[in-house]
């Protein structure tokens, strides 16, 4: 698991240098998006919070990480794929849906694992540079049939509880955008996003875990709202041109 | 000469709100009693938090998984109670490799009760 992480940041910190998203939306089909809105994916292929302390020594800073693991424990996924389909229909009137909610859990977690398996494959096997830029494979190409036009997949690469040593505490999401078409799997869009919000009130990471990490998951649905909301330039590739 | 003693005092002045705004050092969680066959998936992260690791693997045919939590100042002394103890028939079965840093395992098997606990070290 040590080996993808490395490589995830690369990847995410490569896509940055970019200006702009490294795979840009053509207006031809955004004229088509507008009338064939896509159907939301989320994955997770590291299901592991992070807590990064930033600790002020006076004389050097010191930046300590912790890992935990929500790996069968909680899945974050259906609360950001609702959220973001959410946000396309209140923000852009597309009338987007979560794939879950449209095939159910049992036909589109399948997918979603063989994509999380893609992924650790590609951070392993090296090739995780031109995983963005990968077409759809037949399986995702499949979804056509069930009226899916395209495909907007997004990958929650990271959860972060950042706890700075004056007290200042934020959780943050980092995640990736991709659309495909679904008539011959093309990638159509590749960017990156990340949103944080405040953690008030809190003394320790233990306050996120209890009472089945119902603070955990209030903050996490605060920062897919955000990730969503206007301001937040993640989405904006969808906003209708003027 | 004047002008570097001035320095030195502007620079003894920001450091010293750096002494004071030093992290807290995390508290230590309390001694916590896990109960073999009774303390489920949830009671446990109340008690001693998220483990740093999940593993699976099977154990004579049935599906296991195993919580790894690594040493770290703030963690719970864990107190076990059960039939089996603090160790266990699974013991010898398990594939994880002993490591230094490894401060407890909780195993789960087919259920989300407790069926083992293993303690490698105290509270560091």
């Amino acid at each position: 698991m040590k080996t993808f992480l490395p490589l995830i940041l690369l990847v995410m910190s490569a896509v940055g240098c970019a200006a702009g998203p490294l795979v840009r939306l053509e207006e031809e089909e955004r004229a088509r998006i507008a009338v064939a809105p896509p159907a939301v994916l989320v994955i997770v292929p590291l299901k592991h919070v992070h807590l990064s302390e930033f600790i002020y020594k006076v004389f050097w800073n010191e930046t300590k990480i912790s890992t935990y693991s929500i790996d069968g424990i909680w899945d974050p996924a259906p609360v950001l794929e609702q959220t973001m389909a959410e946000s396309l229909t209140a923000r852009f009137g597309m009338e987007s849906k979560s794939l879950r909610t449209m095939l159910g859990e049992n036909a589109a977690a399948p997918l979603a694992e063989s994509r999380e398996r893609a992924l650790k494959t590609a951070a392993v096997d090296g090739w995780i540079h031109s995983f963005p830029f990968e077409p759809a494979g037949k399986d995702l190409r499949a979804l056509k049939s069930s009226g899916v036009e395209y495909l907007l997949e997004i990958g929650l690469l990271d959860i972060v509880v950042n706890r700075h040593s004056w007290g200042i505490l934020r959780f943050q999401i980092n995640v990736y955008g991709r659309l495909t078409r679904q008539s011959d799997g093309a990638v159509v869009w590749f960017d990156k996003g990340m949103s944080s919000v405040l953690i008030e009130g809190m003394n320790s990471f233990a306050e996120l875990e209890k009472n089945d990490l119902a603070r955990m998951k209030r903050h996490f649905a605060d920062a897919a709202k955000a990730l969503g909301a206007p301001g937040n330039p993640f989405l904006e590739v969808f906003a209708p041109r003027p | 000469m004047r002008r570097s003693k001035a320095l030195l005092f502007i620079s003894c002045l920001a450091a010293l709100p750096g002494c004071g705004s030093i992290v807290r050092a995390p508290a230590a969680r309390e001694t916590v009693r896990i109960e073999i066959g009774t303390t489920t998936k949830r009671e446990v992260i109340d008690l001693i938090g998220l483990p740093n690791r999940v593993e699976r693997h099977d154990i004579e045919g049935r599906k296991a998984e195993n919580w790894l939590y690594f040493k770290k100042p703030d963690l719970s002394t864990v107190l076990v109670a059960g039939p089996n103890g603090a160790t266990s028939q699974f013991v010898t079965n398990r594939t994880i490799a002993p490591r230094r840093d490894l401060a407890y395992i909780i195993t789960f098997v087919e259920s989300p009760v407790v069926a083992d606990v293993t303690l490698f070290a105290e509270k560091p």
